[in-house]
């Protein structure tokens, strides 16, 4: 090939990448950009502020149902729901090991005690604001809880296999239709939403999906652990949509001068 | 007023989610009140702070500190940097710390005017017990006997 017929090859090829994108530039995509924040102002809903599963929703409504329980006040029957999440769904999904220290002391999470910032298995769930930017090859994801940003590579990369694991692991996303599909690897151990344990071999699925009225966001996960799980836990959680909201420096964290053990939930 | 005690069961909306370790140094069931001169309130992340002079029954001035949710939270309740301001003369409201150290969370703040201030999880609480209340009065409406 002549050195003029080369450059015009090379001219077309460009040319109809440029027309055409990557391939991810081609996949039909829903709309889940902008700020979304706490969910909306329903008793269901609200259980789901941190994170939910469906066995303490139906928990919940069984007792938003039973007329015994209409003068006990929402926050006292919310956590009893969120009891028997704990001791109904999550502690027989357990390992032994992951057993022996559940739930953990919250004198003990690391947050609290030295302002370490969370890692993947609670920021996920983090409450209030999420920002979500969707961009051709990756999507942004921006947390208001310790300022945390994560991105998710659209074009399929994975880790190297030399890579040690990160306190928001590694993540490849996917649309499916009306949802993007998240795949994360390679996370640092930590502690889970639910104040159990996990290890760096924790893998997670992350579903995000906007409601039939578009107003809230939805994500399902599915978490594994081979240390920690004994099976995989669903886990959901609820955003509304929030465009006034912003979200500010996250800088003033202060080691606690006083505290006392033995203060969780049982 | 000095310092008084009460002993209350005052749930948090959240009790069982604290995100930021709470139950360690908070009592959530109990509250204490006091009364006092605001010297200083910073809306910050992750607990905004409000420090205040009060006068204990011997007339000694005792320097308390209040801390709020942060201000990712306030402020969508509308909260700014001016909501308290130092001099402001205010009655407030809390968990006590399980030491009884002069620290408190904040529950609710009464001004000398008389107005007051809630955090926004109030808002919520209040929406919830209303949806609430219409789902028991469904229910009572389903299971009432139709009359001929």
């Amino acid at each position: 090939m002549s050195g003029c017929r080369a450059r015009f090859a090379l001219l077309a090829l460009t040319l109809v990448t440029a027309i055409s994108g990557p391939a991810v530039a081609q996949e039909r995509r829903p709309d889940l950009a902008g700020m979304w924040s706490d969910p909306p102002f329903t008793a269901l809903d609200s259980f789901c502020y941190f994170f939910c599963t469906d066995a303490g929703l139906d928990y919940l409504e069984g007792l938003l149902d039973d007329p015994a329980n209409d003068e006990r006040p929402y926050p006292e029957i919310s956590a009893e729901a969120s009891k028997h999440q704990q001791n109904q769904y999550f502690r027989p999904r357990l390992t032994a090991a992951a057993s022996a220290t559940f739930p953990l002391d919250p004198a003990d999470d690391p947050g609290f005690l030295y302002c370490e910032p969370w890692g993947f298995t609670r920021q996920i769930f983090a409450p209030h604001q999420l920002e979500i930017r969707q961009e051709v090859d990756r999507v942004e994801m921006r947390y208001g809880e310790w300022d945390a940003r994560r991105t998710i590579y659209l074009d399929g990369r994975r880790p190297a296999a030399d890579q040690p694991p990160t306190l928001l692991g590694h993540s490849v996303g996917r649309y499916e239709g009306d949802t993007l599909v998240i795949e994360t690897s390679a996370v640092r151990a930590g502690i889970t939403a639910w104040d159990a344990e996990s290890s760096d071999q924790t893998r997670a699925v992350e579903r995000y999906s906007r409601s039939a009225d578009g107003e809230r966001l939805l994500l399902s996960v599915t978490m594994e652990d081979p240390w920690s799980l004994a099976e995989p836990v669903v886990v959901k959680k609820v955003w509304s949509r929030a465009p006034d909201q912003q979200i500010f420096p996250y800088e003033d964290c202060e080691r606690p001068t006083e505290f006392t053990r033995g203060t969780g939930q049982p | 007023m000095p310092y008084v005690a009460v002993a209350t069961l005052l749930l948090p909306l959240y009790a069982a989610h604290s995100h930021h370790a709470f139950s360690p140094v908070f009592d959530e069931s109990r509250t204490i009140t006091v009364a006092g001169a605001v010297t200083e309130f910073r809306l910050v992340n992750p607990h905004a702070m409000m420090s205040m002079e009060v006068s204990d029954d011997a007339g000694n001035v005792v320097e308390w500190t209040v801390e709020f949710s942060g201000r990712l939270n306030l402020t969508v309740g509308g909260w700014t940097d001016d909501t308290i301001s130092p001099g402001e003369r205010v009655t407030v409201s809390g968990n006590p710390t399980h030491t009884g150290s002069p620290r408190m969370f904040f529950r609710r703040l009464v001004r000398a005017d008389g107005t007051e201030l809630r955090p926004p999880s109030a808002a919520r609480q209040g929406a919830i017990e209303e949806e609430r209340r219409q789902r028991a009065r469904a229910r009572a409406e389903q299971s009432a006997p139709e009359l001929d």
